[in-house]
């Protein structure tokens, strides 16, 4: 199901961003790192771990999906990329329904 | 219009004034910002002595060199405060910024100067703070605010959490003049209408001196007019003797306060801040004090535990444009060698951050060890600001350096 909503939104080639309504928020000390994402519109907060604190931090609006997940494969050297790929596209699937991300480039 | 509320406000009762004045301070009516908003859902989420690891938002003075000289400015008379030549270099500054959104994942900046728009890289600074949304509170005086540079500032800023702050001391080119130099009063307007134009939000705020307090409330209705969103009033502090003509009548200021707080009702779309008074200089006057205990639940306050040095809770830092870095203004002192908690330009500033733990500043403070402890009052200001006492008496332990009540205090125990 996932993987269906996801090759509709966005492809290895895609460029994705933060919306400009975006506040991001990393706080080491709480429950072991979180990542908090909050919409100014919507005031809906999205929260991640650190491993999605790292992988979202890789976003800058010039980067194609796919050095997404090279990059990120670099920084989680103990899973498989197909493993990675899951994780990133499940966490872009969500933030980009809730308008967090937009896709620059499809 | 204008000759009525020039004149009227004078004519207003001063106690009636002051209770007006505390309605204000004690009331919570300050309108949410998605930037608190914010921090309230994440602290939900921790526990109530929870320390940022890395600071919440900063306060940047990101160059000395300003084309005004007030004469209520920090720097007046200072002229060798407003040499650049130990500012941030461009290349500095911008990995400042850069390590601020990066590293340190700062949520939300203040950028002050001197006047900022004479920074040539401030466009630059701007953007790679905005490339990750971080809120710009972006203080000038507004005269070099020019169509082009409004629209700049259009192409980066977010009106959702960004705000210009432009300093305006006068409603009439007369008294800013007198202030702030002359035939530059219409500058600083246009520089507001150039914002207006590009829908930036814009405050506007004044310190009030002997000069300008009687057009305070001209200058509020002024702002109406230009449809500011908001407007506040400022503590005027005195760095030199020759400022002190410059200090407001207080009851004047309760009048005009009043007056203005008035006229908020009818205007509510610009909002009145009242930044004018912290608690301990109200318990510091005695007319005040007649009134003060209406408004204070002490049964609310038995509660007293020690409080932290730093009344933000550790969450700010304060950037000197030399690059220094101290935990917030006041905290700066007399420049005293102790205050600074590093220095970016010989330090990482992670380095700086996670070393600010060996500041004098960082740390608790014990209510018991406090000279006004037995103060009725105590309950309420916790001593006040331990950075002022420090200032005044070289004492963290003594009263709040504003506090005139605990100043009596402090001399009756050593009588």
């Amino acid at each position: 199901m996932i993987n269906r909503l996801v090759k509709s939104m966005f492809s290895d080639q895609s460029i994705l961003t933060f919306s400009f309504n975006v506040l991001r928020r990393y706080e080491h000390n709480i429950n072991n790192g979180t990542y908090f994402l909050y919409h100014i519109k919507s005031k809906e907060m999205w929260t991640g771990n650190r491993s999605s604190f790292e992988m979202l931090n890789i976003i800058d609006g010039k980067k194609r999906l796919k050095d997404i997940y090279r990059e990120s494969q670099l920084v989680f050297s103990d899973f498989s990329i197909n493993d990675i790929k899951n994780s990133i596209n499940c966490i872009l699937n969500e933030l980009i329904a809730k308008n967090f991300i937009i896709i620059l480039e499809k | 219009m204008v000759s009525e509320i020039s004149t009227n406000w004078l004519k207003r009762d001063l106690e009636d004034s002051i209770k007006k004045t505390l309605d204000k301070f004690f009331s919570e009516d300050k309108p949410e910002s998605a930037l608190t908003d914010f921090s309230k859902q994440i602290n939900s989420y921790a526990d109530n002595d929870h320390l940022n690891y890395y600071p919440w938002s900063v306060t940047w003075q990101i160059g000395s060199e300003c084309n005004l000289r007030c004469r209520h400015c920090f720097f007046c008379g200072k002229e060798h405060l407003f040499n650049s030549q130990n500012d941030l270099t461009s290349a500095q500054a911008i990995e400042l910024a850069d390590l601020l959104k990066d590293e340190f994942s700062i949520v939300s900046i203040t950028i002050t100067g001197g006047e900022p728009f004479l920074r040539e890289d401030l466009f630059e600074i701007l953007k790679r703070l905005k490339s990750r949304n971080i809120g710009i509170y972006l203080h000038t005086n507004g005269t070099l605010v020019t169509p082009q540079i409004a629209s700049k500032l259009k192409e980066i800023l977010n009106p959702e959490i960004d705000t210009v702050q432009v300093s305006l001391d006068g409603a009439s080119e007369e008294i800013y003049s007198r202030i702030r130099g002359s035939n530059i009063f219409d500058k600083a307007c246009n520089g507001i209408k150039n914002l207006i134009e590009q829908e930036i939000p814009v405050a506007v705020n004044c310190t009030p001196t002997s000069i300008n307090l009687h057009e305070l409330p001209l200058l509020y209705q002024l702002c109406c007019d230009l449809k500011i969103k908001k407007f506040s009033l400022s503590r005027f502090f005195t760095t030199d003797k020759k400022q002190e003509y410059l200090i407001p009548d207080t009851d004047n200021l309760f009048k005009s306060v009043a007056e203005i707080t008035d006229m908020e009702r009818k205007n509510p779309s610009t909002y009145f801040r009242l930044n004018l008074f912290r608690f301990p200089h109200l318990v510091s006057n005695e007319k005040v004090r007649k009134f003060l205990d209406n408004y204070i639940d002490f049964e609310a306050y038995k509660d007293i535990r020690d409080q932290n040095m730093h009344c933000n809770n550790y969450k700010t830092i304060y950037i000197n444009p030399d690059g220094k870095i101290y935990l917030c203004y006041l905290a700066k002192g007399n420049n005293d060698e102790n205050m600074p908690v590093g220095d970016f330009k010989k330090e990482s500033l992670i380095d700086v951050w996670n070393n600010r733990y060996k500041n004098i500043f960082f740390q608790k403070r014990n209510s018991d060890k406090l000279i006004c402890k037995k103060c009725k009052y105590f309950c309420i200001c916790k001593g006040g600001c331990p950075a002022l006492a420090f200032g005044k008496y070289g004492d963290f332990y003594a009263p709040d350096g504003e506090c005139l009540y605990g100043k009596e205090l402090m001399t009756e125990l050593k009588d």
